[in-house]
């Protein structure tokens, strides 16, 4: 009975209760046509509502609208200010101190340095200090490059600042010379290279600084000599702690890197003796030339100078033989620094290291203080050839506008300002102080060495 | 299920792009339901004809006031009933003579070919009618558009054990005025 009354129902849908087929058609145009009347009138919805409207339809509408629009929106914030954050901290990586996003990088590099040492990583925490190191040379070397006289006060700090990184390898360094599982041998070699970096960049920025006339700047490079001479320090103990590491048996360092390593700092002692040598030595012979000039000036009577004629030649003199007392003291340690570069190689070749790293320390004893003795000189050059030009050019006026020999003098100024020595007249004695030192580039050659 | 999510495709284009052809497409689904569902509570053909019309214009109105929708066909079923009440408060206020079921007469050879069911199908008309509102509803929706228990749910607006419950006393009482029939 109830399966036949079901299928009774079923077959409704086919006959007596179904609408008629032209009503279904007709019908439908006219809705059609109906619905195309409104649809002009409907008004344009943003975007964003017509997606949430759309969404509505696969999900319920409550959760639309409370759950789905709410986490989006917070999203875009999200990433927003996320992107906006490291976006922040990258831009700031090129910043110079005194710059808008100088504080940022800042903030972010103590942050790290934190972290690190709240996780009591060492490695890290030296890698970061060597990279920062890295950061504030470079920064140094830029804003002397630049010139900015405004940026005197920023530059000083950011030496000091360096100071203070370098400061701290050197305490990891020394703390790992106590100690040495410490630190692990690619971040000893890692200082070691980078140390390398840093010197080369603080001897630009010194030879961009030696130009300069200014008592902040001569201050400056002062600092800047100081800094040198502490990541020479650096790069001296992470050398040591390099040779102790191998000889504990570390085979992250072999005997051939540690070997290769005393040699380029036996080589870079070397260059950086011949360097100062060859300052000294133009300093010498400016002095010379100036004093003959200035006594040819006074002599010939052709200046209104008057009383302080005499002050000013015996000032010229007495610089002209300090310079030649510096010339005395840095042959002699060329002298001495071919004896300990030449022990240190022999060391070398019979495997000592230990003792070969305590001569090149010695060698770069000797070479800094060559350079103090090549820094002295031309700062005192620098107080008394100002005044050699001031006298030239007064007596040039006094004689009608002819000026003596100025084509040598503006030459031998331009000799001291600058260090470079590749086009200055005292390449002989440059040539000279070479064949004195030994001849560290054998050391490469041997074939002992590179087994 | 891949009908309702055509049923979600079509309704997403209207929302959208304001598509006229969707809501045709919509309109071809459903309007044999809506029309069954309209006759077996109205006297006839013409006025479910009319009715059927109307509810698909509402709710072309309904899809443009971008309001939830929760279940296209719900919404046809709600506005449906909707309009039937409307349609017996009308009946109500201008009393109207009840004319028994015409008899269609230009139906030619159809009439003959489905002569038995036909007289069958009249003689269920005519019991169902006599059911009270509640479970023709139900009845119709169950086995004439063989809808699910959850789609009657909807529609009707009640739980789908109530909706079991009232169907199956819909049955019972179709077979008694069936049988004393």
């Amino acid at each position: 009975m109830s399966r036949n009354l079901i299928r009774q129902l079923k077959q409704l849908k086919h006959g007596e209760v179904s609408p008629r087929a032209e009503w279904l058609k007709e019908s439908r145009s006219v809705l059609l046509s109906q619905i195309k009347n409104t649809i002009s009138d409907i008004p344009s919805v943003r975007l964003l509502d017509k997606t949430w409207s759309a969404l509505s339809i696969f999900l319920p509408k409550p959760v639309v609208y409370n759950i789905v629009r709410p986490v989006a929106l917070l999203l875009v914030v999200v990433i927003t200010a996320t992107t906006a954050y490291s976006g922040t901290v990258k831009a700031s990586y090129e910043t110079l101190p005194g710059d808008w996003l100088y504080s940022a990088k800042r903030a972010t590099e103590k942050t790290q340095v934190t972290v690190a040492s709240i996780m009591g990583d060492k490695n890290t925490e030296t890698k970061l200090h060597v990279e920062f190191a890295k950061r504030r040379a470079a920064e140094t070397r830029q804003m002397v490059q630049s010139g900015d006289p405004g940026r005197s006060a920023q530059l000083t700090a950011t030496v000091a600042d360096l100071k203070t990184e370098i400061n701290s390898i050197n305490s990891k360094l020394e703390e790992t010379k106590q100690n040495s599982s410490n630190m692990q041998a690619q971040v000893v070699k890692d200082v070691k290279q980078n140390s390398e970096e840093i010197k080369n960049v603080l001897q630009e920025v010194k030879n961009n600084l030696s130009v300069s006339t200014t008592t902040a700047d001569k201050i400056l490079s002062k600092e800047v000599s100081e800094t040198k001479d502490l990541i020479k320090d650096v790069s001296n103990n992470a050398l040591e702690v390099m040779v102790t590491k191998h000889l504990e048996g570390d085979l992250g360092i072999s005997k051939e890197e540690v070997k290769q390593e005393i040699s380029n700092s036996l080589r870079n002692s070397a260059s950086d003796a011949v360097e100062s040598k060859q300052n000294v030595d133009g300093a010498k012979t400016a002095m010379e030339a100036a004093k003959t000039e200035v006594k040819d000036l006074v002599g010939g009577g052709q200046n209104n100078l008057g009383l302080a004629t005499k002050e000013i030649t015996d000032k010229i003199a007495t610089v002209a033989n300090q310079t030649v007392a510096a010339v005395i003291k840095t042959e002699a340690g060329a002298a001495e620094l071919g004896k300990r570069i030449t022990e240190a190689n022999v060391l070398l070749n019979n495997d000592d290291l230990a003792k070969a790293v305590d001569k090149m320390k010695e060698a770069g004893q000797v070479t800094k203080d060559m350079e103090q003795i090549s820094d002295n000189t031309i700062e005192k050059t620098q107080t008394v050839l100002p005044i050699v030009q001031v006298i030239k050019e007064v007596s040039a006026v006094t004689n009608g506008g002819t000026l003596p020999n100025s084509s040598t003098t503006v030459g031998l100024l331009l000799l001291i300002s600058t260090t470079t020595t590749s086009t200055n007249p005292t390449s002989t004695t440059a040539v000279t102080t070479t064949a004195n030192l030994p001849k560290s580039p054998v050391l490469l050659e041997d074939p002992k060495l590179i087994k | 299920m891949s009908s309702t999510i055509a049923e979600k495709l079509l309704l997403y284009k209207l929302r959208v792009k304001q598509d006229p052809e969707a809501y045709a497409a919509l309109y071809d689904i459903y309007v044999k339901q809506i029309y069954r569902f309209v006759f077996f509570k109205v006297s006839s053909h013409e006025e479910a004809e009319d009715i059927t019309s109307e509810v698909f214009l509402k709710a072309w109105h309904y899809i443009q006031d971008n309001k939830e929708i929760k279940s296209f066909s719900g919404l046809l079923y709600r506005m449906a009933r909707n309009c039937i009440i409307d349609l017996y408060r009308l009946k109500a206020s201008k009393p109207e003579v009840y004319t028994e079921e015409p008899v269609e007469i230009g139906d030619g050879g159809q009439w003959y070919a489905d002569l038995n069911t036909n007289i069958e199908a009249k003689k269920i008309i005519h019991v169902l009618k006599k059911l009270k509102q509640e479970y023709q509803e139900i009845i119709t929706l169950k086995y004439v558009d063989e809808l699910e228990i959850s789609e009657i749910a909807e529609i009707t607006g009640k739980g789908q054990i109530a909706v079991r419950v009232t169907l199956h006393r819909a049955l019972k009482k179709l077979k008694e005025i069936m049988a004393q029939n």
